[in-house]
């Protein structure tokens, strides 16, 4: 029953934003600032300049919320703006290499310690190169697949499946290293 | 103990939330409020297409008034090249009322086919043969009179007759009307006024804009 209520609540808060009601603009944007901040900064290792474009895919997402057909998930429709955004600004600023390394088989370690907080695994994304970040967001975070990630960063489908296949290895050197420093073997 | 690595970024990722700075919703208002102020409502937008709108209809009208009156002109001047035909056959009696009204239509037909569409070219030619038959019947009468009057001429007042008939000839002779002289001054002289009435509607209409977008941004 609660959910039935949000929902009706935010559909409302839609439609007013849709007729640039400043109230119903704000309201959404409390709503979701907080997560899409934190979209952002997966990508974005500068918290502020995050903050900025986050304010520019609000900018972009209440320009051009009369196109929001109520049809798909309207979160989900933000973070798609959100990544967007913060794809073509990563783009704008660096040339990104994304170099083919077919050779990469997918690391057979696919298990984790649980106990690592959100703070050392976003140092570790922070420290991979903008490319494998890039993909690694994509698909781990964001859930696309590798022709849809290919298709969005004009590359090929394999080039994508070798980039994943390379953060995974950095992130764990990454991981390893910090726990290391952590339990203070390092 | 061992989770999917995966699964377990997307979970922290997803749960996290990072609160934006105070003012983080002020710079998107003011972001949101110069936007709107950038791009103009739609009821201002219609009000501009209207403007031109308006502009375009005046000056098509303007336009296609003075074509009407550039054809009746020509009209009148196509009618003036058979009349001075039409006084050289005077003196001729022989030559039928008939035939100069036949010859003049196809002068003026072949005048009017330049410049006008058929309808008004037939329109044109039913005045026009109206206007001829008028001018013709006096002057037919004249002949007639002057075929009754001949008989009577004694052989003393011939040469004086000849004489005056040479002279009233040479007179009609000089008088000499350069048709396309006068058709181009008259095309200047309305191209010129058809041109200041658009400039005056676009002046006005621009006038009009100017002011609307003053107020609004006063508002």
């Amino acid at each position: 029953m609660k959910v039935i209520k949000l929902h009706q609540q935010l559909t409302v808060l839609i439609d007013l934003a849709k007729a640039n009601d400043r109230k119903a603009q704000h309201e959404i944007y409390n709503r979701f600032a907080p997560k899409m901040l934190s979209v952002c900064r997966l990508y974005i290792k500068d918290l502020q300049q995050a903050e900025d474009l986050m304010l520019a895919g609000f900018m972009k997402v209440f320009t051009s919320i009369k196109n929001f057909e109520s049809k798909g998930s309207f979160e989900g429709w933000i973070r798609r703006i959100m990544v967007n955004e913060c794809l073509s600004q990563i783009r704008v600023n660096k040339k990104i290499h994304f170099i083919e390394d077919e050779d990469n088989l997918p690391d057979s370690s696919n298990e984790m310690d649980d106990s690592l907080g959100i703070d050392e695994i976003q140092t570790a994304i922070d420290n991979l190169p903008e490319g494998y970040k890039m993909i690694f967001n994509l698909y781990v975070i964001e859930g696309y697949k590798h022709k849809e990630i290919a298709d969005m960063l004009g590359i090929n489908e394999g080039t994508s499946k070798s980039q994943l296949s390379n953060a995974r290895k950095m992130l764990q050197e990454q991981i390893n290293k910090l726990n290391a420093y952590q339990n203070g073997t390092e | 103990m061992g989770q999917n690595k995966d699964d377990i970024v997307r979970k922290l990722v997803e749960t996290r939330e990072i609160t934006p700075s105070a003012d983080s919703w002020n710079k998107l208002e003011m972001m949101l409020d110069a936007n709107e102020k950038k791009t103009p409502n739609s009821k201002m937008w219609l009000f501009i297409a209207a403007a031109v709108f308006g502009a375009l209809l005046l000056s098509t009208t303007f336009f296609f008034k003075s074509e009407n009156q550039s054809e009746q002109i020509q009209v009148v001047e196509s009618t003036e090249q058979p009349s001075i035909k039409e006084v050289d056959k005077f003196e001729l009696p022989s030559q039928s009322v008939n035939e100069s009204v036949a010859q003049t239509s196809i002068v003026e037909k072949a005048s009017a086919e330049k410049n006008s569409p058929k309808k008004q070219v037939a329109k044109i030619q039913q005045n026009h043969t109206e206007s001829l038959l008028a001018e013709v019947q006096p002057k037919q009468s004249l002949a007639v009179k002057s075929h009754i009057v001949l008989p009577t001429v004694t052989n003393e007042n011939v040469s004086e007759l000849l004489a005056q008939s040479m002279n009233h000839q040479k007179d009609n002779a000089s008088i000499k009307v350069n048709a396309k002289s006068l058709l181009a001054e008259v095309d200047t002289e309305i191209e010129l006024t058809f041109r200041e009435k658009v400039i005056k509607a676009a002046t006005k209409n621009f006038q009009n804009i100017k002011v609307a977008v003053v107020n609004r941004n006063l508002e």
